[in-house]
């Protein structure tokens, strides 16, 4: 055991991490070590191997952190039933006309994927899949192409379902109800603002998003109006089925997925794509992407029991309130070391390394605990698509048909007016916090307990 | 060499078919938690069971899916740097950061695990998260197994980096 | 501590030896057994004048939440703050000086604790495991609300079929006397209660849940002293780490947990005793429960106590009599 400052603590730690996630070995056994080597160090073996032990073994019995392979099975279900695809074609008919139209109905058809798809991959894979190839066919501008995309996907993962809160709440001592209401508003706001944008860029530069051509519009018909009802009725009977189950009081949010996973199931029925091997696939998927998403989870839960325990929390919360400037400056301190993290660290890291450290220092500095959590949600929203680490330029890069063309640039271009768009919604969630407590408000009351 | 290649082989083998067992947990999950949502709100008969096995089967899922899931390669990587890498250098990468960020910490957590079976075994410890107090003990081997899985996998993949490294050539 | 060469100046200077102990509470940060936990360790630390250095941690942050006992056990923490409740794992006997139905109300449990043997018995419970604790390091809680619920309890009618959260040995008893017991986590319950997915539920003293804003989601609060009349926390030491200290150090330990585990009991009367006129004044309707429940309740916990008794290792039947035979001499008392 050697005796070493706190301060050089949280240095070796969190640069460790830093450093040694760079050489691409999974960021798992990555923050796992770091903790290892330098508990190893300070503690000496003994009281490392019992921090790091149990609090794996701990957190492998999570309850709240259920709803990760449960929303993943519900939208694995939906995303390989097809059900999605007609709806993406009704939409399609009804706003292919518009300058940008089929950016919007991109946009439109994410946010409502979003509704109903907790995790990330999900959500753009299927609008990869069923949206790049239609714009790119009829001429629009790739980037424009690609960032819709990539920004209506991540809606999938600050609108409710979504595993990001559900891994959130718990560590911040939120209910998970209260951060899926409070997640509502701001993500229809920017899903509103991006659908703004497309329509002012595409008025402005009419090549970038071309309209279909008149003799390709057919008339808005009263049998297409019933084709996009009918083809909204999944989705909405899944939405149904998850936030109906919870905000009625059928059950907690855990539960709640798993009604939402027999309803997919039955969809998929009823709908005439079901077969065993789509169940046996939703599995594997769920065992796949839960396992190496709690083993993140578990083994930053050791990580935080070591930096903790060496007082790291409190060099790092006594850095961040010696700002000068006061709360707000804190504040923005947080949001920035929130934001770099997110370039080039995953989400789940950042939320179980930083929350913990975090979440008592927004107390102590006075601010509303569901309102600063959203905000930091909001933000880890960002990371997704600011690279270098940007899952969801990842996911569509790696799904795109490589005919299309689509190059790494043209999506990073692409990208860049939808994550300032975000940077503005966060900045009026500062000027009207309403916009992410009215509604938990309205809807369940207090929000500060 | 043909040893090491059965080996590894076998060893792919038990990640694979634990991701296929492993992967019902996903099912059983979707069942129970139905099934208690169901059973209490339409029949007002909570179970007091559906809450430590929905804990546990969680639990299973994700420690058997480990290997499995290392077995084909999923656990993230900030990959900026190693996707450019030859692959020889990835594979050397690798190696290195094996012996020093995996081996040493996963094998002091299968032996944690292996104690704390056995001392779960010697006081018949259960769980107390609701009154239905389940032994602890058949998930405390679970949590092991699980990591010895994972370890054997992660043996495999050393085998297979190092192999390449130093023969230029895959193993199989 | 050991002797120096003497110094420049000729006074000989002892050099003393620093000792550090961390100590962690079963949290969270703003939760009054936290907070006195935290006041103890300071105390601690400042009546030693340094020697013994006591770092307060937030229950949680080192192992997760109630596994601080096995922890301490192997010597990852010198010092806890947490419910016996949670070694239910490992003791089943644990769960008898807790929070149960039938249980001893607070100064009876102190008092029992401190001269009735309690803390003995507690230690034989702990035999093999390197923790120890001693009287005066218990801290009995209020009595637990009993339900804060949106059903009027008029008899026991009103128990059956009731959509009841409640953990513990309560729970148990309920779901024999008709209840249907939901098993949900405590942050659930205000949305739990608010939706419908329960009718009732109990959570922790009245200080507490009426931070937690409860009188929103439920009308009616239901008070009696036998569902939980005490949820009791108990600091605990490891072994080795006590007996290495020097004996003056050692009675600064257990008279600093003395005071503060009786400081911390002292104050939680006194908030609940505000807490129930806050609640009063915010619209609930505070009663006592029918004695026809809790007459019930209280047959029924004792069916499920003696059954207990007979299956479990002899220290369950030990402690339990001790307890019941203690109850009864105290209540011919009072
Ligand atoms: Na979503
Ligand atoms: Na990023």
């Amino acid at each position: 055991m050697i005796d070493i400052s706190a301060e050089l603590v949280t240095f070796l730690m969190l640069g460790g991490v830093f450093a040694l996630v760079l050489t691409g070995f999974p960021i798992a056994f990555v923050i796992g070590s770091v903790s290892f080597i330098v508990g190893f160090l300070i503690f000496g073996p003994e009281t490392t191997f019992h921090i790091l032990y149990s609090r794996f073994y701990g957190l492998s019995l999570n309850y709240p952190y259920l709803a990760v392979p449960l929303f993943t099975f519900m939208g694995v279900i939906l995303q390989h039933s097809g059900i999605t695809k007609t709806l993406y074609e009704s939409l399609y008919e009804a706003l292919g006309g518009l300058k940008g139209g089929l950016a919007i109905v991109t946009v439109i058809f994410g946010t409502i994927l979003a509704a109903c798809l907790g995790v990330i991959a999900a959500s753009v894979t299927i609008l990869t899949l069923i949206a790049l190839g239609p714009m790119i066919a009829r001429g629009y501008n790739k980037p424009l192409a690609a960032g819709s995309i990539v920004a209506a996907g991540t809606l999938g993962i600050l609108i409710p379902p979504s595993i990001m809160l559900v891994v959130y709440a718990p560590q911040a001592g939120l209910s998970i109800g209260q951060m899926f209401m409070g997640a509502i508003l701001p993500g229809l706001m920017l899903s509103g603002l991006y659908i703004a944008y497309i329509t002012i860029r595409c008025r402005l530069q009419p090549e970038a998003g071309p309209a279909m051509s008149a003799d390709e519009i057919t008339p808005f018909s009263a049998a297409k109006f019933v084709k996009l009802l009918k083809s909204l009725l999944p989705p909405v009977l899944l939405i149904l089925a998850v936030l109906g189950t919870i905000f009625s009081g059928i059950a907690p949010p855990t539960e709640a997925a798993a009604v939402g996973s027999l309803a997919a199931v039955i969809l998929a029925i009823i709908y005439k794509k079901f077969s065993w091997g789509l169940i046996k696939h939703a599995a594997i998927e769920t065992l796949r992407v839960s396992s190496f998403v709690v083993l993140i989870a578990a083994l930053c839960y050791a990580f935080v029991g070591i930096f903790m325990s060496a007082g790291s929390g409190e060099v790092v919360s006594n850095l961040i309130l010696s700002v000068p400037g006061g709360k707000w400056a804190s504040f923005a301190v947080i949001m920035l070391i929130v934001f770099l993290l997110g370039m080039f660290i995953e989400w789940i890291g950042i939320v179980f390394i930083i929350v913990p450290i975090f979440s008592p220092i927004l107390a102590q500095l006075g601010f509303n605990p569901l309102w600063a959590g959203m905000m930091i949600c909001i933000n880890l929203q960002m990371a997704f698509q600011t690279p270098p680490m940007a899952m969801s330029i990842f996911v569509l890069k790696g799904t795109a048909d490589p005919k299309l063309g689509l190059t790494m640039a043209d999506i990073i271009r692409g990208v860049v007016p939808f994550v300032l768009i975000i940077m503005v919604v966060l900045i009026l969630c500062i000027v009207f916090p309403g916009i992410i407590t009215w509604l938990p408000e309205k809807v369940i009351g207090t929000t500060y307990h | 060499m043909s040893f090491l290649r059965k080996m590894i082989k076998t060893i792919d083998m038990i990640s694979e078919k634990a991701g296929q067992v492993g992967k019902w947990f996903a099912v059983l999950l979707v069942l129970i938690g139905s099934y208690e949502t169901i059973s209490r709100h339409f029949f007002g008969a909570p179970t007091i069971w559906a809450y430590d096995s929905l804990c546990m089967a969680g639990g299973v899922l994700y420690l058997i899916g480990a290997s499995y899931t290392y077995l084909h390669n999923s656990h993230t990587r900030v990959d900026i740097i190693y996707s450019q890498l030859s692959e020889h250098k990835q594979a050397l990468m690798d190696v290195i950061c094996s012996l020093i960020l995996f081996f040493p910490l996963m094998i002091v957590m299968l032996k944690m695990a292996i104690e704390w079976s056995i001392k779960a075994i010697k006081v018949n410890e259960v769980m107390f998260n609701s009154f239905w107090y389940p032994p602890a003990t058949p998930y405390r081997i679970v949590f092991a197994l699980g990591l010895l899985m994972l370890v054997l996998q992660g043996l495999a993949k050393f085998i297979r980096d190092f192999y390449f490294v130093i023969k230029g050539e895959k193993i199989d | 501590a050991k002797d120096e060469p003497a110094a420049a100046g000729g006074e000989p200077v002892q050099k003393v030896e620093k000792i550090v102990w961390k100590s962690s509470g079963h949290g969270p940060a703003t939760d009054p057994s936290q907070i006195f936990h935290d006041k103890c360790c300071e105390a601690i630390t400042l009546a030693s004048g340094g020697r013994l250095e006591v770092k307060p941690f937030v229950g949680g942050s080192i192992v997760p939440a109630y596994k601080e006992l096995d922890a301490i056990n192997e010597g990852v923490l010198q010092m806890g703050y947490t419910c016996p409740m949670y070694n239910l794992d490992k003791w089943p006997s644990a769960g008898l000086i807790s929070s149960r139905p039938g249980g001893l109300p607070g100064e009876a449990l102190r008092t029992w604790f401190n001269y009735g043997g309690g803390a003995d018995l507690m230690n034989e419970m702990m035999e093999g495991y390197n923790v120890m604790t001693f009287p005066g390091a218990l801290s009995p809680l209020p009595e637990e609300v009993f339900f804060h619920s949106k059903v009027k309890l008029e008899s026991m009618a009103d128990i059956q079929g009731l959509k009841a959260r409640c953990m513990g040995d309560g729970g148990e008893v309920l779901k024999r006397m008709g209840a249907a017991t939901v098993i949900i986590p405590g942050s659930e319950c205000y949305e739990a209660m608010q939706r419908g997915t329960i009718d009732a539920f109990e959570y922790s003293t009245l200080a507490t849940n009426w931070n937690m804003h409860f009188n929103e989601v439920a009308p009616y609060l239901y008070l009696s002293p036998t569902r939980a009349p005490s949820d009791p926390q108990v600091f605990f030491v490891n072994k080795d780490a006590f007996n290495e200290l020097p004996k003056d150090l050692q009675e600064i330990v257990r008279a600093e947990i003395d005071k503060w585990s009786q400081a911390q009991h002292e104050y939680l009367v006194f908030e609940s005793v505000n807490a129930v006129d806050k609640f009063k004044e915010a619209g609930t309707e505070v009663y006592k429960v029918p004695s026809d429940i809790e007459e019930a309740l209280t047959a029924e916990a004792a069916a499920f106590y003696e059954e207990k008794s007979a299956t479990e290792d002899p220290i369950f039947g030990k402690i339990y009599n001790s307890m019941k035979e203690f109850g009864i001499a105290y209540n011919a008392v009072h």
